[in-house]
């Protein structure tokens, strides 16, 4: 029988105890006399949360299927939990073991989100692992951050001994021998380091010194030991039908904030829209095969007695076989009575047609993301996706007799003039027009509902807006004030509903987002003073934010409002994502002039990415 | 038709609610591939129902959940195939095809039996005592709410185990459920001080025609 590491006591005073006792069905369990390597996975945050994601668990079956290696997990304890380990002096554990994270070999961070950051701290803190990297023993845990947020690791540099650039999949396995191999020789945890940033993917931030100018920006990245680069080059899966996949996905007792299998289908998207991270970060685009996906798929539902299947990509409507595959899915999926819930794809009959046989269309609403509410600002941001298309795929759904419809906008888009904030107001009275329209009165059911929803753009790095200031919170506040005061002009106006989330946030992953290592001792002096769990509303604290920036003395302006010039070294430049920072810069500029870039099915516009030989439509035909 | 399940749970699992337990079992359920009756609709559900919740954090011998079948599976090989697809700490004991005409566990249950193991040697005159009161009346917490009422009329026999273990049937239906921390609260007022460190649900009971208890896996042909 597994021990847990927290008494019945504890475990009876805390809220969802399940969260903390593993033993989940399919978590792996393995004895230590045959493995040389215990790695722990990370979520910083909340179990249900973590294990919602894919990434994890495809890694946590990869570790796992090394005979060496045992993976386990572990995420942030709640805040009644953690007063309680704090309280008692009780060490963070791993959920399989039950064992202290400090005896492992590896600590796996995944970052996800900028506002987990604090989190970190805390599953340091209470893992009683030193918080800066410098500080560690050869006896603590290799801290390893990895996913999104590691493409600019820079504020939270202090706190990690490695970050892995890339897709895990691809140079973890070198990564452990060169461990096994150090260790073996009794290299000290900086000789280990050395050595692996040696390791292409590998960055170890303790390594590289960043040379700063006068004005804060960057002067240059020295290298603090001899072959160390500072260019770490992405690791990206050339191969994804040859790669790991969880076939039988840890089930969780509780309700995961995504209780459902996930189905990868392809990595990267031909899009090209110039806000979006993902779409640069993941190229070049791979897409996996059909008939594995139905085998990976029928495993996953056998496996697992899930009762919903998700199909994952960023635009999988540009997935080549999309209509065999669905096709497939729905037939097996109701056979074996399974939900299936697709994912964002364009809206047309074969959507429509799918869309109606696995949903009730009188409760179901469709989703459009136009972005921007004017074709000049869609264009802007290279959305291609035209007033025409939009209404025209609202046209087919009301005729369908689907009546909601949700809309996606931006607010705060690089060039965004008042009028094109109106423009969404516009546009959603456009779509509230076509359904009354196109449904004669007596075949209406109910009034149309369209729900407008806008958040405030965030300008990423590795993009083309990576050069674009962020407008400030005030100038957020007035967008949504406009936006309602538009929709509230419309026609229509009681037909659209409009959402949208004051949120002081943005700023803040504005500023992590573009941010440099000068930010680890900010984020150190707000977990200090007490912030944590900042991605969640009722946690989340701005004044701390706000006062350790002014502690440290640092003008957060710097990092959001500010102009860039075309010229400045960025503290992400020393990672090297395939897509070229030229590229970039010439989609900064077209987006200038309002011209729009053709997608990569169309034509290659030599982004770079193609470096890796693995693009699915990079190899013309 | 339909099948009625007894299982026990135990170890880690116990920290898992009644609400994530039936999550639980309606994979493993969907695991087996038996082929069970489902409700109509877009998100059709499998027609399972359990006999009563069992609070977090306590251990159970005999808890019980009903599964409504299209057609029956191999009988010698369903309590295998369905711990094949459990986790350590949850364990399916029998499977029962039901009489025709057996009302649901829910609904029939009557009575559960709690094994209670103390720290000391019991006294058993004193204890005898007790329960041999016609009447009880004292005031209890029961989920951090004051209650002040007789408990003796829902406790229904009582009976040493050994020197140290104690089972007690007490009501556990639809009229009144007496949980088995009030039992240990209502010994601390009379004044039993030998200290309970734990205890377990045993078994769960319906009545028959004669009014007799029996066993809510009793009714009907048992497989195990």
């Amino acid at each position: 029988m597994r021990k847990l590491a927290l008494s019945h006591e504890i475990l009876m005073s805390i809220d969802k105890p399940a969260r903390y006792i593993g033993g989940e069905f399919n978590s792996v369990m393995k004895d230590l006399n045959d493995i040389d390597v215990r790695f722990c996975m990370c979520f910083p945050d909340v179990y249900e949360l973590g294990m919602s994601h894919l990434g994890i668990q495809i890694l946590y079956d990869m570790f796992n299927s090394f005979k060496d290696t045992w993976c386990e997990r572990v995420y942030s304890p709640w805040p009644d939990l953690d007063k309680i380990m704090r309280d008692k002096n009780i060490p963070l554990f791993a959920l399989e073991s039950q064992d202290k994270i400090k005896d492992f070999d590896f600590l796996g961070i995944t970052l996800q989100y900028e506002m987990c950051y604090t989190n970190i701290l805390q599953v340091l803190e209470l893992s009683q692992i030193p918080l800066i990297a410098t500080d560690r023993s050869d006896d603590d845990p290799i801290v390893i951050g990895g996913g999104p947020c590691s493409y600019n690791p820079e504020p939270i540099a202090d706190f990690f001994d490695i970050f892995y650039i890339g897709e895990g999949e691809t140079r973890y396995r070198d990564l452990l021998d060169l461990y096994k191999k150090c260790k073996k020789e009794n290299y000290s945890r900086k000789e280990f380091l050395i050595e692996a940033a040696k390791l292409p993917g590998i960055y170890v931030p303790s390594l590289i010194d960043v040379i700063y100018n006068d004005d804060f920006t960057i002067k240059e990245f020295v290298p603090l030991a001899e072959g160390i680069p500072t260019k770490v080059v992405k690791e990206v899966e050339t191969e994804l039908d040859d790669s790991y996949y969880p076939r039988k996905p840890v089930i969780p007792f509780i309700k995961a904030t995504q209780d459902r299998v996930t189905l990868e289908i392809m990595r990267g998207c031909p899009r090209g829209c110039r806000f979006c991270q993902a779409g640069q970060l993941y190229r070049p685009i791979r897409t996996k095969d059909v008939n594995l996906l139905k085998d990976i798929a029928k495993d996953m539902i056998d496996n697992s007695g899930y009762e919903e299947l998700n199909l994952s990509s960023l635009s999988s409507s540009d997935y080549p076989d999309l209509q065999e595959l669905i096709t497939y899915l729905v037939d097996y999926c109701e056979e074996n009575r399974v939900n299936i819930s697709l994912p964002s794809l364009r809206i047309d009959s074969f959507s429509l047609d799918v869309m109606s046989k696995v949903q009730d269309i009188k409760k179901s609403s469709l989703t459009f993301a136009p972005e921007a509410g004017s074709q000049r600002l869609r264009n802007v941001i290279n959305k291609g996706l035209t007033e025409e298309q939009i209404l025209e795929g609202a046209r087919l759904a009301f005729k369908g007799g689907w009546n909601k419809v949700k809309l996606y906008f931006m607010l705060g888009l690089p060039f965004e003039t008042e009028e094109d904030v109106v423009a969404i107001a516009e546009l959603c009275d456009k779509v509230a027009k076509e359904y009354y329209e196109t449904v004669p009165k007596e075949e209406r059911n109910g009034r149309v509902s369209i729900t407008a929803s806008t958040s405030f753009f965030i300008p990423k790095p590795f993009t083309p807006f990576q050069w674009a200031p962020q407008f400030t919170l005030e100038d957020f506040r007035e967008k949504a004030y406009q936006t309602k005061t538009a929709i509230m002009s419309q026609l229509n106006q009681r037909s659209i509903k409009y959402n949208w989330h004051d949120t002081d946030v943005s700023v803040l992953e504005g500023i992590f987002a573009r941010g440099d290592r000068r930010l680890s001792k900010v984020i150190m002096t707000a977990y200090k003073n007490g912030a944590v769990f900042d991605a969640w509303n009722d946690f989340f604290n701005y004044q701390i934010w706000l006062d350790a920036f002014e502690e440290n003395n640092i003008d957060y302006t710097f990092y959001t409002t500010r102009e860039r010039s075309l010229e400045e070294v960025f503290p992400w430049d020393i990672i090297d994502i395939g897509v070229t920072k030229n590229y970039l810069k010439r989609e900064w500029l077209r987006a200038k002039e309002g011209v729009i870039t053709e997608n990569c099915m169309v034509k290659c516009h030599g982004c770079g990415a193609n470096k890796f030989g693995a693009g699915a439509f990079c190899i013309r035909k | 038709m339909t099948l009625r399940f007894k299982f026990k749970k135990y170890g880690p699992v116990v920290y898992i609610g009644h609400l994530d337990v039936m999550r639980y079992f309606q994979k493993v359920i969907r695991r087996t591939k038996i082929d069970a009756a489902y409700t109509e609709g877009y998100s059709p559900h499998l027609k399972l129902s359990f006999a009563q919740p069992l609070s977090v954090g306590i251990e159970t011998d005999g808890d019980y959940f009903d599964l409504e079948m299209n057609s029956l599976p191999d009988m010698t090989k369903i309590v295998s195939g369905f711990n094949e697809q459990c986790v350590e700490g949850i364990e399916v004991l029998s499977a029962t095809i039901l009489n025709e005409g057996v009302q649901n566990g829910m609904s029939s249950v009557k009575s559960a039996t709690y094994r209670f193991s103390f720290e000391e040697e019991l006294d058993k005159t004193r204890i005898d005592e007790f329960f041999g009161l016609d009447k009880f009346e004292f005031e209890y917490t029961q989920k951090d709410k004051v209650k002040f009422k007789d408990i003796m009329c829902d406790i229904y026999m009582h009976e040493f185990v050994d020197s140290k273990t104690l089972d007690v049937m007490v009501n556990c239906s639809s009229s009144g459920n007496l949980r088995a921390d009030v039992i240990i609260q209502a010994f601390e007022h009379f004044g039993i001080s030998n200290k309970c460190f734990g205890y377990k649900r045993i078994d769960m009971f319906t009545t028959n025609d004669k009014g007799e208890f029996i066993s809510l896996q009793s009714l009907g042909e048992v497989y195990d």
